[in-house]
C-alpha cells in the first residue's frame, strides 16, 4: 500500500491507463489512508465508493482532496464557517464536475480559513489544521486542509482557491507544489465568493508535473462564469532540462521583508541553483507593489462584505431562533454565523464602500491595483520571471499570530502582488530552514510569476528548476518514495537548497 | 412666493419595463407569470452559496431596441454594479443593475427627452400575512422567487412633463411604443410595465427645480393622473399655506386616492455600489446596432404637435410572435444547468464581452 501511495498522480494515471494498477484498488488504498487523519485536514470523507451525485464510474485518475469551498451536489459544502453548517449544495461546482469527468473519484473535502479568510488555518469554525511537519504550527491558510491533505499523505493531489495567496502559501509552509494561474483561466461556478475578482482555482501537488496534468484538466471557458477564458493552449507535461536564456527578476528591497534568515538563505541558494542551470538573475522594480497588503485589505474586504451577504438565514444554511423581525433574524443569523475575522473583514468592507468614503478607499485601492498591473507588465518586459520568497517565514507556531491580524495579513506580503494583478504563481519547495524560534527544520516556498496566461511557460520554468533543486524531504510519517518516480527519487541531501551548484 | 395658480408642475416619469424574454435575468429559468409560488427557481436566482450571473442576450437585444425606439444613444462599453440592500426579496442581498454607464443615454420620445434607459432584474414577489399589507406588523411574510431576476428596463425621462394629464398621455405613447417593439408584455396590473412619477412645482417662468416627491403604486394609467393630480395639489397647497415640500416617498392608495408616506427608515439606504466582478461589460457590435434598428416597426406617433417620429420605410411591421419566436438565449448554462437542475429548457449563455 504505501508504494501504491508513493506514486505521483501522473505515475498513477500512467498506470491505470496502461492497465498496470487497479483504480478501484488505488482509490481504496487512499481512501484508507483519509480515514486515518489525525490533522483534522478533511471535514468530510468519502467512506465508500457508493452511489452519490459526485461518483465516479470508471476512476482513470488519482482521487483528490476538495477544498470546502467548492459546492459538491448532496455532499456538506461548509467554506470552514458555522453559517453553511449542514448546507448540501443542489450542484456541483465546474471544477470538481471537470475532475469527476476526468475520472478522479472525490476523496473528500478539505478544512479551510471561514470563507478562505485567513493566512493558518485557525479561522476554521472546525477546529485548526496541523502542520504535518510539526504538529504544533499551522499549515498556512486558507486552503490549510488541502495542502496538509497533500504533504500529510492524506491524498495524492488537491485543489485549493487562491485570493491573496491561499494556495501558495500553505503550498510553501507544507512542503509541496501550489500554483495560483491567471485570473480567468479556471471557471469560479460553483466556487464560494470571497473576493470575486481575485478568486482562484488551483491545484496543490507532489510536484511540477502533476501540477500541469491537473491544470490541464481545470483549465477552460466556463459558459457559466463570464469572467472565465481559458488558457490559449492546454498546457502539456513540462520536460525543460535547463533554464538558459531564461531571465529571473528579484524585485527591489526584497530583503527586507524577509522575516526568518533561514528563508532568506534557501531564497540566495536557489538564485544560485537558478544560475547554475543557466538562467540569468537580475533585479526588477515592482514600485507600487509594497502597497500590495494596504490595497488587497480594501478590494478584498469590499468584495467579500457584499458576497457574504446572501448568508441571512432565510434559504439555505444556519437560521438563528428569533422572536423579532426579519431584520432581527437577519442580525442574530449572522451574529451567531460568522467568525471574528470575517465579522472583520465584512466590517472593513461595508465601511469602505460607504457614501463618503469609497472614492477614499475602493477608489484608491482600485488605483493603485491598476499600478501594481502596470508595474508586472514593464517588469515582464525585462525579464521572463518574477521570483520571490513564498512567504516571509517557515510555518508558525499555532496561536502565535492570532492576535495580531496585522502581523498575520503580513503573511501575504509576496503574494498579494500577483493575486491583484492577475499573474500567474507557482510555489515550489526548495529546501528546508530552521525556525527563528529553533525547533526541527520546515520547508521553504520559491515564488516564481509570469505574465498572464503564460503558465506553459511557467511550469516549464519550474520543472527545469525543481530538477535541480532535487528537493525530496518529506514529513515524519508521511508515505514512502517510490524509487522509480523522479522527482522523488532519494538524494543524500537534507537542505537540498542551500549548496551552490551541487545537485544539479 | 406666488399664488398658487401660478406655481407650475414639473414631472418626469421611471418606467420599468418587464422584458418578454423566455428566461431570467441572469440564470435559465423561465419567467412566468400566475404559476405556483417557488417553481421557477434554480441556485443561481436563489443565490445559492458559489453561484455566478450571466447576461441573457436577448434582454441586451430587446434593450437596444427600446433604445433606438427612444433614440438613445448606446454605450459602447456598458457595466453592471451591485447596489447592496438586506430584504428578503432580494436573496443575494444586493440587485444587479446598472449605474454610472447604463447601455442606453439621452433620448426622446415625442417632446419628452429621455435621460436613460438602463437593464436590472426584478426583485422576488413579498407578500405580507397580516392586516398591514406591509412588513412591519404582519405575523408573517412568504416570497415567491418565480419573479426574482426577471428582466427589467428602466426608462428615466427628464422632468419634461407639465401637467398629470400631459404624464398620462405620455406614458401610454411610451407603453404603446414598447408594445409594438414586442418586447414586453407592458400590462400594468400585472406590473410588467410600473410608472413611478418624480413630482415638484415651481413658479412659472423659474427654470430652478423644487423640492422632489417620488410618487409609487400607480398600477394604471387612471390612477397615475390621479396620483399626480393629488400629489400637485397637495404641494400647492402646502406651499401655498408657507410650508416646505419634504423630499420623500409616496405610496399612492387608489382606494381613496389618498397618499401615505413610505416609512423614512425604509428609504434611508446606502446602497454601496461598486462594479459587478461577476460580469464583463456589454459591448454591442455594429450587427446589433443595425439589428435593433432595423427591427424597429412603425412605432405610434406622438401628437402632431409634438413632432413625433419621422417616417417607418422599410420597417417591418411589428409581429409579435415572430419576434418572440426568435429568443433563443437567455442566462444560465446549457450542459450543466440543465443536468444538474433538471430544466426542461435552459437558455444558450451568452458572453456579451466577447460580441
Amino acid at each position: 500500500m504505501t508504494e501504491l501511495l508513493a506514486l505521483t498522480a501522473l505515475e498513477a494515471h500512467r498506470a491505470m491507463v496502461a492497465g498496470e494498477l487497479d483504480a478501484g484498488e488505488y482509490a481504496d488504498a487512499w481512501r484508507r489512508a483519509a480515514a486515518g487523519d489525525e490533522l483534522n485536514a478533511y471535514l468530510w470523507r468519502d467512506e465508500d465508493s457508493g452511489p452519490s451525485p459526485i461518483a465516479v464510474e470508471r476512476p482513470s485518475v488519482a482521487p483528490i482532496a476538495v477544498k470546502d469551498i467548492f459546492c459538491t451536489e448532496g455532499v456538506p459544502t461548509t467554506a470552514g464557517s458555522r453559517i453553511l453548517e449542514g448546507y448540501r449544495p443542489p450542484y456541483t461546482a465546474t471544477a470538481v464536475r471537470k475532475l469527476i469527468e476526468a475520472g478522479a473519484p472525490i476523496l473528500g473535502k478539505t478544512n479551510m480559513d471561514e470563507f478562505a479568510m485567513g493566512s493558518s488555518n485557525e479561522n476554521s469554525a472546525y477546529g485548526p489544521v496541523l502542520n504535518p511537519w510539526d504538529r504544533e504550527r499551522v499549515p498556512g491558510g486558507s486552503s490549510g486542509g488541502s495542502a496538509a491533505a497533500v504533504a500529510g499523505g492524506l491524498a495524492p493531489w488537491a485543489i485549493g482557491t487562491d485570493t491573496g495567496g491561499s494556495i501558495r502559501q500553505p503550498a510553501a509552509l507544507c512542503g509541496i507544489v501550489g500554483l495560483k494561474p491567471t485570473y480567468g483561466a479556471i471557471s469560479r461556478y460553483g466556487m464560494i465568493a470571497f473576493a470575486s475578482s481575485l478568486d482562484q482555482c488551483g491545484p496543490f501537488t507532489r510536484d511540477v508535473s502533476d501540477a500541469a496534468l491537473m491544470l490541464a484538466i481545470l483549465q477552460g471557458q466556463d459558459p457559466c462564469d463570464s469572467t472565465s477564458v481559458g488558457l490559449p493552449k492546454p498546457p502539456s507535461l513540462p520536460d525543460r532540462e535547463n533554464l538558459s536564456g531564461l531571465r529571473f527578476g528579484v524585485p527591489e528591497d526584497l530583503a527586507s521583508q524577509v522575516f526568518d534568515s533561514g528563508v532568506r538563505d534557501v531564497f540566495e541558494a536557489t538564485l544560485k541553483k537558478i544560475e547554475s542551470l543557466g538562467g540569468e538573475v537580475d533585479t526588477v522594480s515592482l514600485p507600487h507593489a509594497e502597497h500590495g497588503i494596504s490595497a488587497y485589505y480594501v478590494i478584498a474586504p469590499a468584495e467579500a462584505s457584499s458576497n457574504l451577504a446572501r448568508y441571512d438565514g432565510v434559504r439555505y444554511g444556519m437560521r438563528a431562533p428569533s422572536s423579532g423581525d426579519v431584520i432581527e433574524m437577519y442580525e442574530q443569523t449572522r451574529a451567531q454565523g460568522f467568525g471574528a475575522e470575517v465579522k472583520r473583514r465584512i466590517m472593513l468592507g461595508t465601511y469602505a464602500l460607504s457614501s463618503g468614503y469609497y472614492e477614499a478607499y475602493y477608489g484608491q485601492a482600485q488605483k493603485v491595483r491598476t499600478k501594481i498591473a502596470a508595474d508586472f507588465k514593464s517588469a515582464f518586459d525585462q525579464v521572463d520571471f518574477v521570483v520571490t520568497p513564498t512567504s516571509p517565514s517557515v510555518a508558525f507556531k499555532l496561536g502565535e499570530k492570532t492576535a495580531d491580524p496585522l502581523s498575520m495579513y503580513l503573511n501575504d506580503f509576496f503574494t498579494v502582488p500577483m493575486s491583484l494583478a492577475g499573474v500567474p504563481a507557482i510555489s515550489i519547495p526548495a529546501g528546508l530552514a530552521q525556525p527563528n524560534d529553533g525547533g526541527p527544520e520546515l520547508p521553504v516556498g520559491f515564488q516564481i510569476a509570469a505574465p498572464a496566461f503564460a503558465e506553459q511557460k511557467l511550469l516549464s520554468a519550474a520543472y527545469a528548476l525543481e530538477q535541480g533543486i532535487g528537493f525530496d524531504a518529506r514529513p515524519p510519517g508521511a508515505p514512502g518514495v517510490s524509487p522509480s518516480s523522479a522527482p522523488y527519487t532519494a538524494r543524500d541531501q537534507k537542505r537540498t537548497g542551500s549548496g551552490g551548484g551541487d545537485g544539479g | 412666493m406666488g399664488t398658487v395658480a401660478e406655481l407650475e408642475a414639473v414631472i418626469g416619469l421611471e418606467i420599468h419595463v418587464q422584458l418578454a424574454t423566455k428566461t431570467k435575468m441572469f440564470c435559465g429559468c423561465e419567467l412566468s407569470f400566475g404559476d405556483e409560488p417557488n417553481v421557477h427557481t434554480c441556485p443561481v436566482c436563489l443565490a445559492h452559496p458559489g453561484v455566478l450571473p450571466v447576461v441573457n442576450e436577448q434582454a441586451v437585444r430587446f434593450a437596444l431596441q427600446i433604445a433606438a425606439a427612444l433614440e438613445c444613444e448606446v454605450a459602447p462599453r456598458s457595466i453592471f454594479h451591485r447596489k447592496n440592500y438586506f430584504y428578503p426579496d432580494s436573496p443575494k442581498a444586493y440587485q444587479i443593475s446598472q449605474y454610472d454607464i447604463p447601455i442606453a443615454g439621452a433620448g426622446r420620445l415625442g417632446d419628452i427627452r429621455i435621460h436613460r434607459a438602463h437593464l436590472e432584474e426584478d426583485a422576488a414577489k413579498m407578500i405580507h400575512v397580516g392586516e398591514s399589507g406591509r412588513i412591519h406588523g404582519s405575523g408573517a411574510s412568504l416570497v415567491d422567487f418565480n419573479r426574482g431576476g426577471t428582466p427589467l428596463v428602466e426608462i428615466v425621462t427628464e422632468p419634461d412633463l407639465r401637467s398629470a394629464a400631459e404624464a398620462a398621455s405620455w406614458a401610454r405613447l411610451l407603453r404603446e411604443t414598447v408594445r409594438q417593439l414586442g418586447v414586453s408584455d407592458v400590462n400594468m396590473e400585472e406590473g410588467s410595465l410600473r410608472v413611478d412619477g418624480n413630482i415638484s412645482v415651481r413658479p412659472v417662468g423659474s427654470d430652478a427645480l423644487g423640492t422632489k416627491t417620488e410618487l409609487k403604486n400607480m398600477n394604471s394609467f387612471r390612477f397615475l393622473e390621479r396620483g399626480i393630480e393629488a400629489e400637485l395639489a397637495r404641494q400647492r397647497g402646502l406651499i401655498g399655506a408657507g410650508g416646505r415640500v419634504e423630499q420623500e416617498t409616496l405610496h399612492f392608495h387608489p382606494e381613496d386616492g389618498s397618499l401615505h408616506p413610505l416609512r423614512s427608515k425604509e428609504e434611508a439606504h446606502d446602497y454601496r455600489y461598486f462594479p459587478e466582478p461577476d460580469l464583463v461589460a456589454i459591448a454591442p457590435t455594429e450587427a446589433m446596432l443595425r439589428e435593433a434598428r432595423e427591427s424597429l416597426p412603425e412605432l405610434p406617433r406622438a401628437a402632431p404637435a409634438t413632432g413625433g417620429r419621422g417616417g417607418a420605410a422599410g420597417r417591418r411591421s411589428a409581429d409579435r410572435r415572430v419576434l418572440r419566436g426568435d429568443v433563443e438565449a437567455g442566462g444560465g448554462c446549457r450542459g450543466a444547468h440543465r443536468r444538474q437542475l433538471g430544466h426542461r429548457r435552459a437558455g444558450r449563455c451568452a458572453a456579451p464581452g466577447r460580441w
